[in-house]
């Protein structure tokens, strides 16, 4: 039988999948000295529930709602959670991807507990068959790199419906101080964006580095700015500001090789000197302003 | 040259799971400095770097970076991990040192992204 959903490689969905969309979320928790008859299923409308055995809020075992059933109804016999668990070698978490956990189902049991990673509480449980009953209802994700791409790549999707005398797509982007953690984010968010909306590949490749290299400037030597991109099909505008000590001397900025970055900077791979040149090297216009004191003002335009 | 024999040559080990990777592994950069490779418009096939911190994610997805060697055994954070996966990236770490990886690699016909045509 073959499956409805048009994909053609199994491993593909198994490294895009969480375990989050597939788990099954009717579970109960148990003590291990509590008795087998005396647990019941609390949700209606034939929900099978597993038991998921916590000790000191630990979790460790498992009674599948297939076991359960069979043993509340031997109605002539009664044990302890304890001793018909199946204790729990493997933990998967809600963002762990389906092929993680695809190979512990050789060796490791047939059902695992999956926790919420922040809160470390239990989230539900997967199984094999959780798996296979999601493929068969097709809720596995299936689109993305295997839908058509029959559209014309001409015009970029996003403008194709939009009828004006001109039209362009304003992304914000406001940029914190110093924090590590997030720099980045911004030029990332907006080479997803630039991808979905179709835009040339070369386009995207050079409004990246340009923004990735503006957002580490600000990052690393300002007090804190934004970056708007101005998007239309011709092309992409990037307009940085920021507020911090500034440039002192944009011509010897814009040499290769110098730069004002402190050692920690330098620890973390940046303060090569190269950014500004970077930035024009792949700007087709670059305008770049400061008030020593006040901030940076910086124009970039790619064109397609 | 194929990422499993790479993985074996360099002794490396696979930290973002067990995602494969199919493709031919050509070109390759190496270098503890982020602003390096973003003089190069064309992304090499595999980073090669001493540089364990996020911003080396971060950068191989702006460039569009598939492999990223960290080397001399550096701890790579579980966030750092947890991003290279969310973005498809493979992160190999290796004992050997920068100098050790590359000259092996490029024993095995690896060259660099910044290499000239003519001999």
């Amino acid at each position: 039988m073959s499956p409805s959903i048009p994909f053609s490689n199994i491993d593909l969905l198994a490294y895009k999948t969480k375990v989050a969309d597939v788990m099954k979320v009717f579970f109960m928790i148990a003590q291990p000295d509590e008795m087998i008859s005396a647990l019941n299923n609390r949700f209606q409308e034939n929900k099978d529930c597993d038991i998921i055995v916590t000790e000191n809020e630990k979790v460790i075992g498992i009674i599948d709602h297939e076991d359960l059933m069979i043993l509340q109804s031997k109605t002539n016999n009664d044990w302890t959670v304890r001793e018909k668990l199946t204790p729990t070698k493997n933990i998967f978490y809600t963002d762990n991807i389906l092929a993680d956990i695809v190979n512990h189902f050789e060796h490791c049991g047939t059902r695992f507990p999956v926790l919420n990673r922040e809160t470390n509480t239990v989230a539900g449980t997967i199984s094999r068959c959780d798996i296979v009953m999601s493929l068969l209802k097709g809720t596995l994700d299936s689109t993305t790199e295997y839908s058509e791409q029959t559209e014309e790549k001409d015009t970029p999707q996003f403008f194709k419906n939009i009828y004006a005398d001109s039209s362009y797509l304003q992304l914000e982007y406001k940029i914190e101080s110093k924090n590590f953690d997030k720099a980045g984010e911004a030029s990332n968010q907006l080479k997803k964006t630039l991808s979905y909306l179709n835009m040339p590949k070369n386009i995207i490749q050079r409004a990246a580095i340009i923004a990735y290299e503006t957002e580490m400037n600000i990052v690393i030597y300002s007090d804190g700015g934004q970056i708007v991109f101005n998007i239309c099909p011709e092309q992409i505008k990037m307009h940085a500001k920021d507020v911090g000590p500034g440039i002192e001397n944009i011509d010897k900025a814009m040499q290769p090789g110098y730069s004002t970055a402190p050692d920690w900077v330098r620890e973390i791979g940046f303060g090569a000197g190269m950014g500004l040149q970077n930035i024009n090297q792949y700007s087709d216009y670059m305008d770049l302003k400061s008030t020593p004191g006040k901030g940076v003002n910086l124009i970039t335009k790619v064109k397609a | 040259m194929q990422l499993s024999e790479i993985k074996e040559i360099l002794k490396a080990e696979q930290v973002t799971g067990k995602r494969a990777y199919s493709g031919e592994i050509k070109l390759a950069a190496a270098s503890d400095l982020m602003s390096d490779l973003l003089t190069n418009i064309n992304p090499p096939d595999i980073l090669l770097t001493g540089l364990s911190n996020i911003q080396v994610v971060r950068t191989a997805t702006i460039t569009g970076i598939d492999v990223i060697v960290i080397v001399r055994n550096k701890n790579v954070d579980d966030k750092v991990i947890q991003t290279a996966r969310d973005e498809a990236i493979i992160i190999l770490k290796s004992k050997l040192s920068l100098f050790e990886t590359c000259g092996l690699l490029f024993n095995k016909g690896v060259r660099s992204i910044w290499h000239t045509t003519e001999e």
